[in-house]
């Protein structure tokens, strides 16, 4: 991974990070460009075409724009869903994020 | 960088030299700390409605622009000063952290000439602010549940915190499908990182083990899966008095996503720095709050990036173990340049190092360090020594019929032997492996066996015990463990060093304190940080105190930051 790679994909995943926290549309994953890392399989993963409730894979912060996942291998719909579905949020780092009054 | 393909063990020099990438923030340099720790830059005092004055609010002020932010902590009577030599003149936001309550935005001018005074009026939290607010730790101590299933559960600390897990609406039997992933992914992984084994498919395929469902079931009994507020009154600890709050904290922000997970004071005083998920060697200028990455290269592509422990020799060379990179890393801080030694099994299974130790390397030539992970699934953890000057790694072998000796801590002994330590609730010994003879010594540790640790002037071994919550302490003259029960609950205690003088350093994963002991007299004081932090490694700082007590360094993994702890009172 070069070191400019890397510092774009923090920087697009802090980016996603606030946008989940403020509710507004997620950042996408297709900035960023890591080594090819082991993927799984769509069936691994529990990968189905539909959402599950509310929620899918073109609100999830892993979703490569169109149809990739920087988690799961082969095609991926943004109407889809794995249990890998997640959203990043201030709470995967703590709560008591520095400088933020009020806390 | 690809590796012959030859088994043998290759030094690769790397012409990075002058490669370090420096991250330079909003230049707010820190005074030196000697200056007038008399005058005061900053002072004020903390109070609410429902307690008046407040003692034990950890305050904090960090100058616009800046990168690292100082607190201090109120006294009895709520009062809370901030040194001079701490703060520049400049604008600066105010926060602060005391459970249950919360501070409105506010902002203090600090000028040259006089203190500047701010008096803060804390209001109650709401419920939601209360749990976001909760530690770890916190949440454990107010979850019903057994101990051994909350004890279970401090393995999602490895990777993140327990809100995860808490504010998740899944059922068990959804749970059980995300407990199950997590055994697919790589020790180093986090939501952020979602790193996988090469053998994730054939797990994921398998369903839930037994106890990864027993695991999702306790889980979903204290999550939100039955509706939109816990079962059970959340309960906070109290707040720090009299001595732990008697502490100046700094804590920095690193660049981006950066998760160190260990860190190391050299004397230039710059902090060295592990990166558990990306694949560089970091610096941090404390004077400056300035960063600076230097790449180690990638050896297998495809495999996760990032390191575990960091070691320095004593001709200050900074050693990593490259974790899925299979790579030891060599550092030399005066020129920049990186030399990579690849596993002898590098290119095989997952194989990964993780702990390294070259700090008593100067006895014999040879650090230690080890892999986890390797091809053959009875022999997958491996204890190594390597010749600085060969390259050559020798393997230690375990006595016939035991276990391999490869473990999760390694720490090395003034005679650069080396102790083992298994991070394991049921695990009822910790062992020295002799560096001349290969001959092992095990110890007795009742259970918990091992996690982390450092060896003291003495040549005794300070560790922890991540699952029993304890530290001890082991003396090789009367082959004796005495041992030390952290007194939070559920602190998933990571590390302890002692500072040589008095005082037995920890942390931990899980509380957001940070521990230290008298031995002698048992007295615990716990230092409430900041933030929440998850800490891991522990480096003492045993020179150079302007208080003339130790203070400490540790790193906050899961988020990005360093933080530095230094009593103002022994
Ligand atoms: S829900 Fe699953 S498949 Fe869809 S983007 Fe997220 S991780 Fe990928």
């Amino acid at each position: 991974m070069s070191i400019d790679a890397s510092i774009s994909r923090r920087a697009v995943l802090r980016t996603i990070g606030c946008a989940t926290a403020c509710g507004a549309a997620a950042a996408r994953a297709q900035d960023y460009h890591p080594q090819a890392q082991t993927l799984i399989s769509q069936a691994a993963a529990h990968y189905q075409a539909q959402p599950h409730d509310d929620q899918s894979c073109g609100s999830c912060p892993y979703f490569i724009t169109p149809n990739k996942c920087v988690s799961v291998e082969g095609d991926i719909s943004p109407n889809g869903w794995c249990n890998m579905y997640t959203t990043f949020s201030p709470l995967d780092r703590g709560a008591h994020q520095a400088g933020q009054p009020g806390r | 960088m690809k590796a012959s393909s030859s088994l043998r063990s290759v030094l690769t020099s790397l012409a990075l030299l002058g490669a370090g990438f420096a991250i330079t923030p909003v230049v707010a340099t820190l005074p030196a700390a000697a200056q007038s720790q008399g005058a005061a830059a900053l002072t004020g005092n903390v109070s609410s409605a429902e307690e008046g004055k407040m003692e034990g609010v950890v305050v904090s002020a960090k100058r616009k622009g800046a990168t690292f932010m100082v607190s201090v902590v109120s006294n009895a009577q709520g009062e809370f000063s901030f040194p001079k030599d701490r703060l520049v003149p400049g604008d600066y936001d105010i926060t602060m952290r005391a459970i249950g309550y919360t501070l409105p935005a506010t902002t203090a001018t600090v000028a040259d000439s006089s203190p500047a005074q701010i008096d803060l009026k804390l209001n109650k939290a709401t419920h939601e602010q209360l749990a976001l607010q909760m530690s770890n730790s916190e949440w454990m101590q107010s979850a019903p549940g057994s101990n051994v299933e909350k004890t279970t559960m401090l393995r999602c600390l490895d990777c993140h915190g327990f809100q995860r897990p808490i504010f998740s609406k899944k059922n068990a039997d959804e749970m059980a499908l995300v407990v199950h992933r997590m055994s697919a992914h790589t020790a180093n992984a986090s939501p952020d990182f979602p790193f996988f084994l090469t053998d994730a498919n054939e797990t994921l395929a398998k369903p839930p083990t037994k106890g990864e469902a027993d695991l999702a079931a306790y889980i979903a009994t204290i999550n939100l899966s039955k509706g939109d507020d816990w079962s059970f009154p959340l309960k906070p600890m109290p707040r720090p008095k009299g001595k732990a709050t008697q502490v100046i904290v700094t804590t920095y922000d690193l660049p981006g996503l950066a998760a160190p997970h260990d860190t190391l004071r050299d004397a230039r005083g710059n902090v060295w720095f592990s990166d558990f998920q990306e694949q560089f060697i970091g610096k941090l200028d404390p004077k400056t709050g300035e960063t600076t990455q230097y790449p180690v290269p990638i050896s297998k592509p495809g495999f996760p990036t990032g390191s575990l422990m960091l070691t320095m020799d004593k001709e200050g060379m900074i050693w990593e173990g490259m974790m899925g990179q299979a790579q030891v890393a060599k550092l030399d801080p005066k020129t920049g340049k990186v030399d990579i030694l690849l596993a002898p099994e590098w290119d095989k299974g997952d194989t990964r190092f993780t702990m390294i130790d070259a700090l008593h390397s100067d006895v014999d030539g040879k650090l230690w360090t080890k892999t986890n992970g390797g091809p053959d699934p009875k022999h997958a953890n491996k204890l190594y020594q390597v010749d600085l000057k060969t390259g050559a790694f020798k393997e230690f072998l375990p006595p016939p019929g035991r276990r391999d000796i490869a473990a999760y801590g390694l720490v090395t002994d003034l005679d650069n032997n080396v102790y083992s330590l298994d991070n394991n609730f049921d695990q009822k010994q910790i062992w020295r492996t002799d560096a001349k003879t290969g001959e092992v010594h095990y110890i007795d540790v009742v259970n918990g066996g091992g996690r982390r640790g450092h060896i003291d002037s003495q040549n005794r071994l300070w560790f922890s015990q991540f699952y029993t919550n304890r530290y001890g302490m082991y003396d090789p003259k009367t082959d004796k463990v005495t041992q030390f029960q952290v007194p939070t609950p559920f602190a998933g205690a990571y590390d302890v060093q002692y500072d040589d003088v008095k005082y037995a350093w920890g942390a931990d994963m899980s509380t957001d304190l940070v521990q230290r002991l008298d031995p002698v007299t048992g007295e615990w004081t716990a230092y409430l940080l900041p933030i929440s932090i998850n800490t891991r490694h522990v480096d003492v700082q045993k020179t150079d105190n302007p208080y003339g007590t130790s203070s400490v360094w540790s790193e906050g993994q899961q988020n990005g930051k360093i933080v530095h702890v230094e009593p103002t009172t022994p």
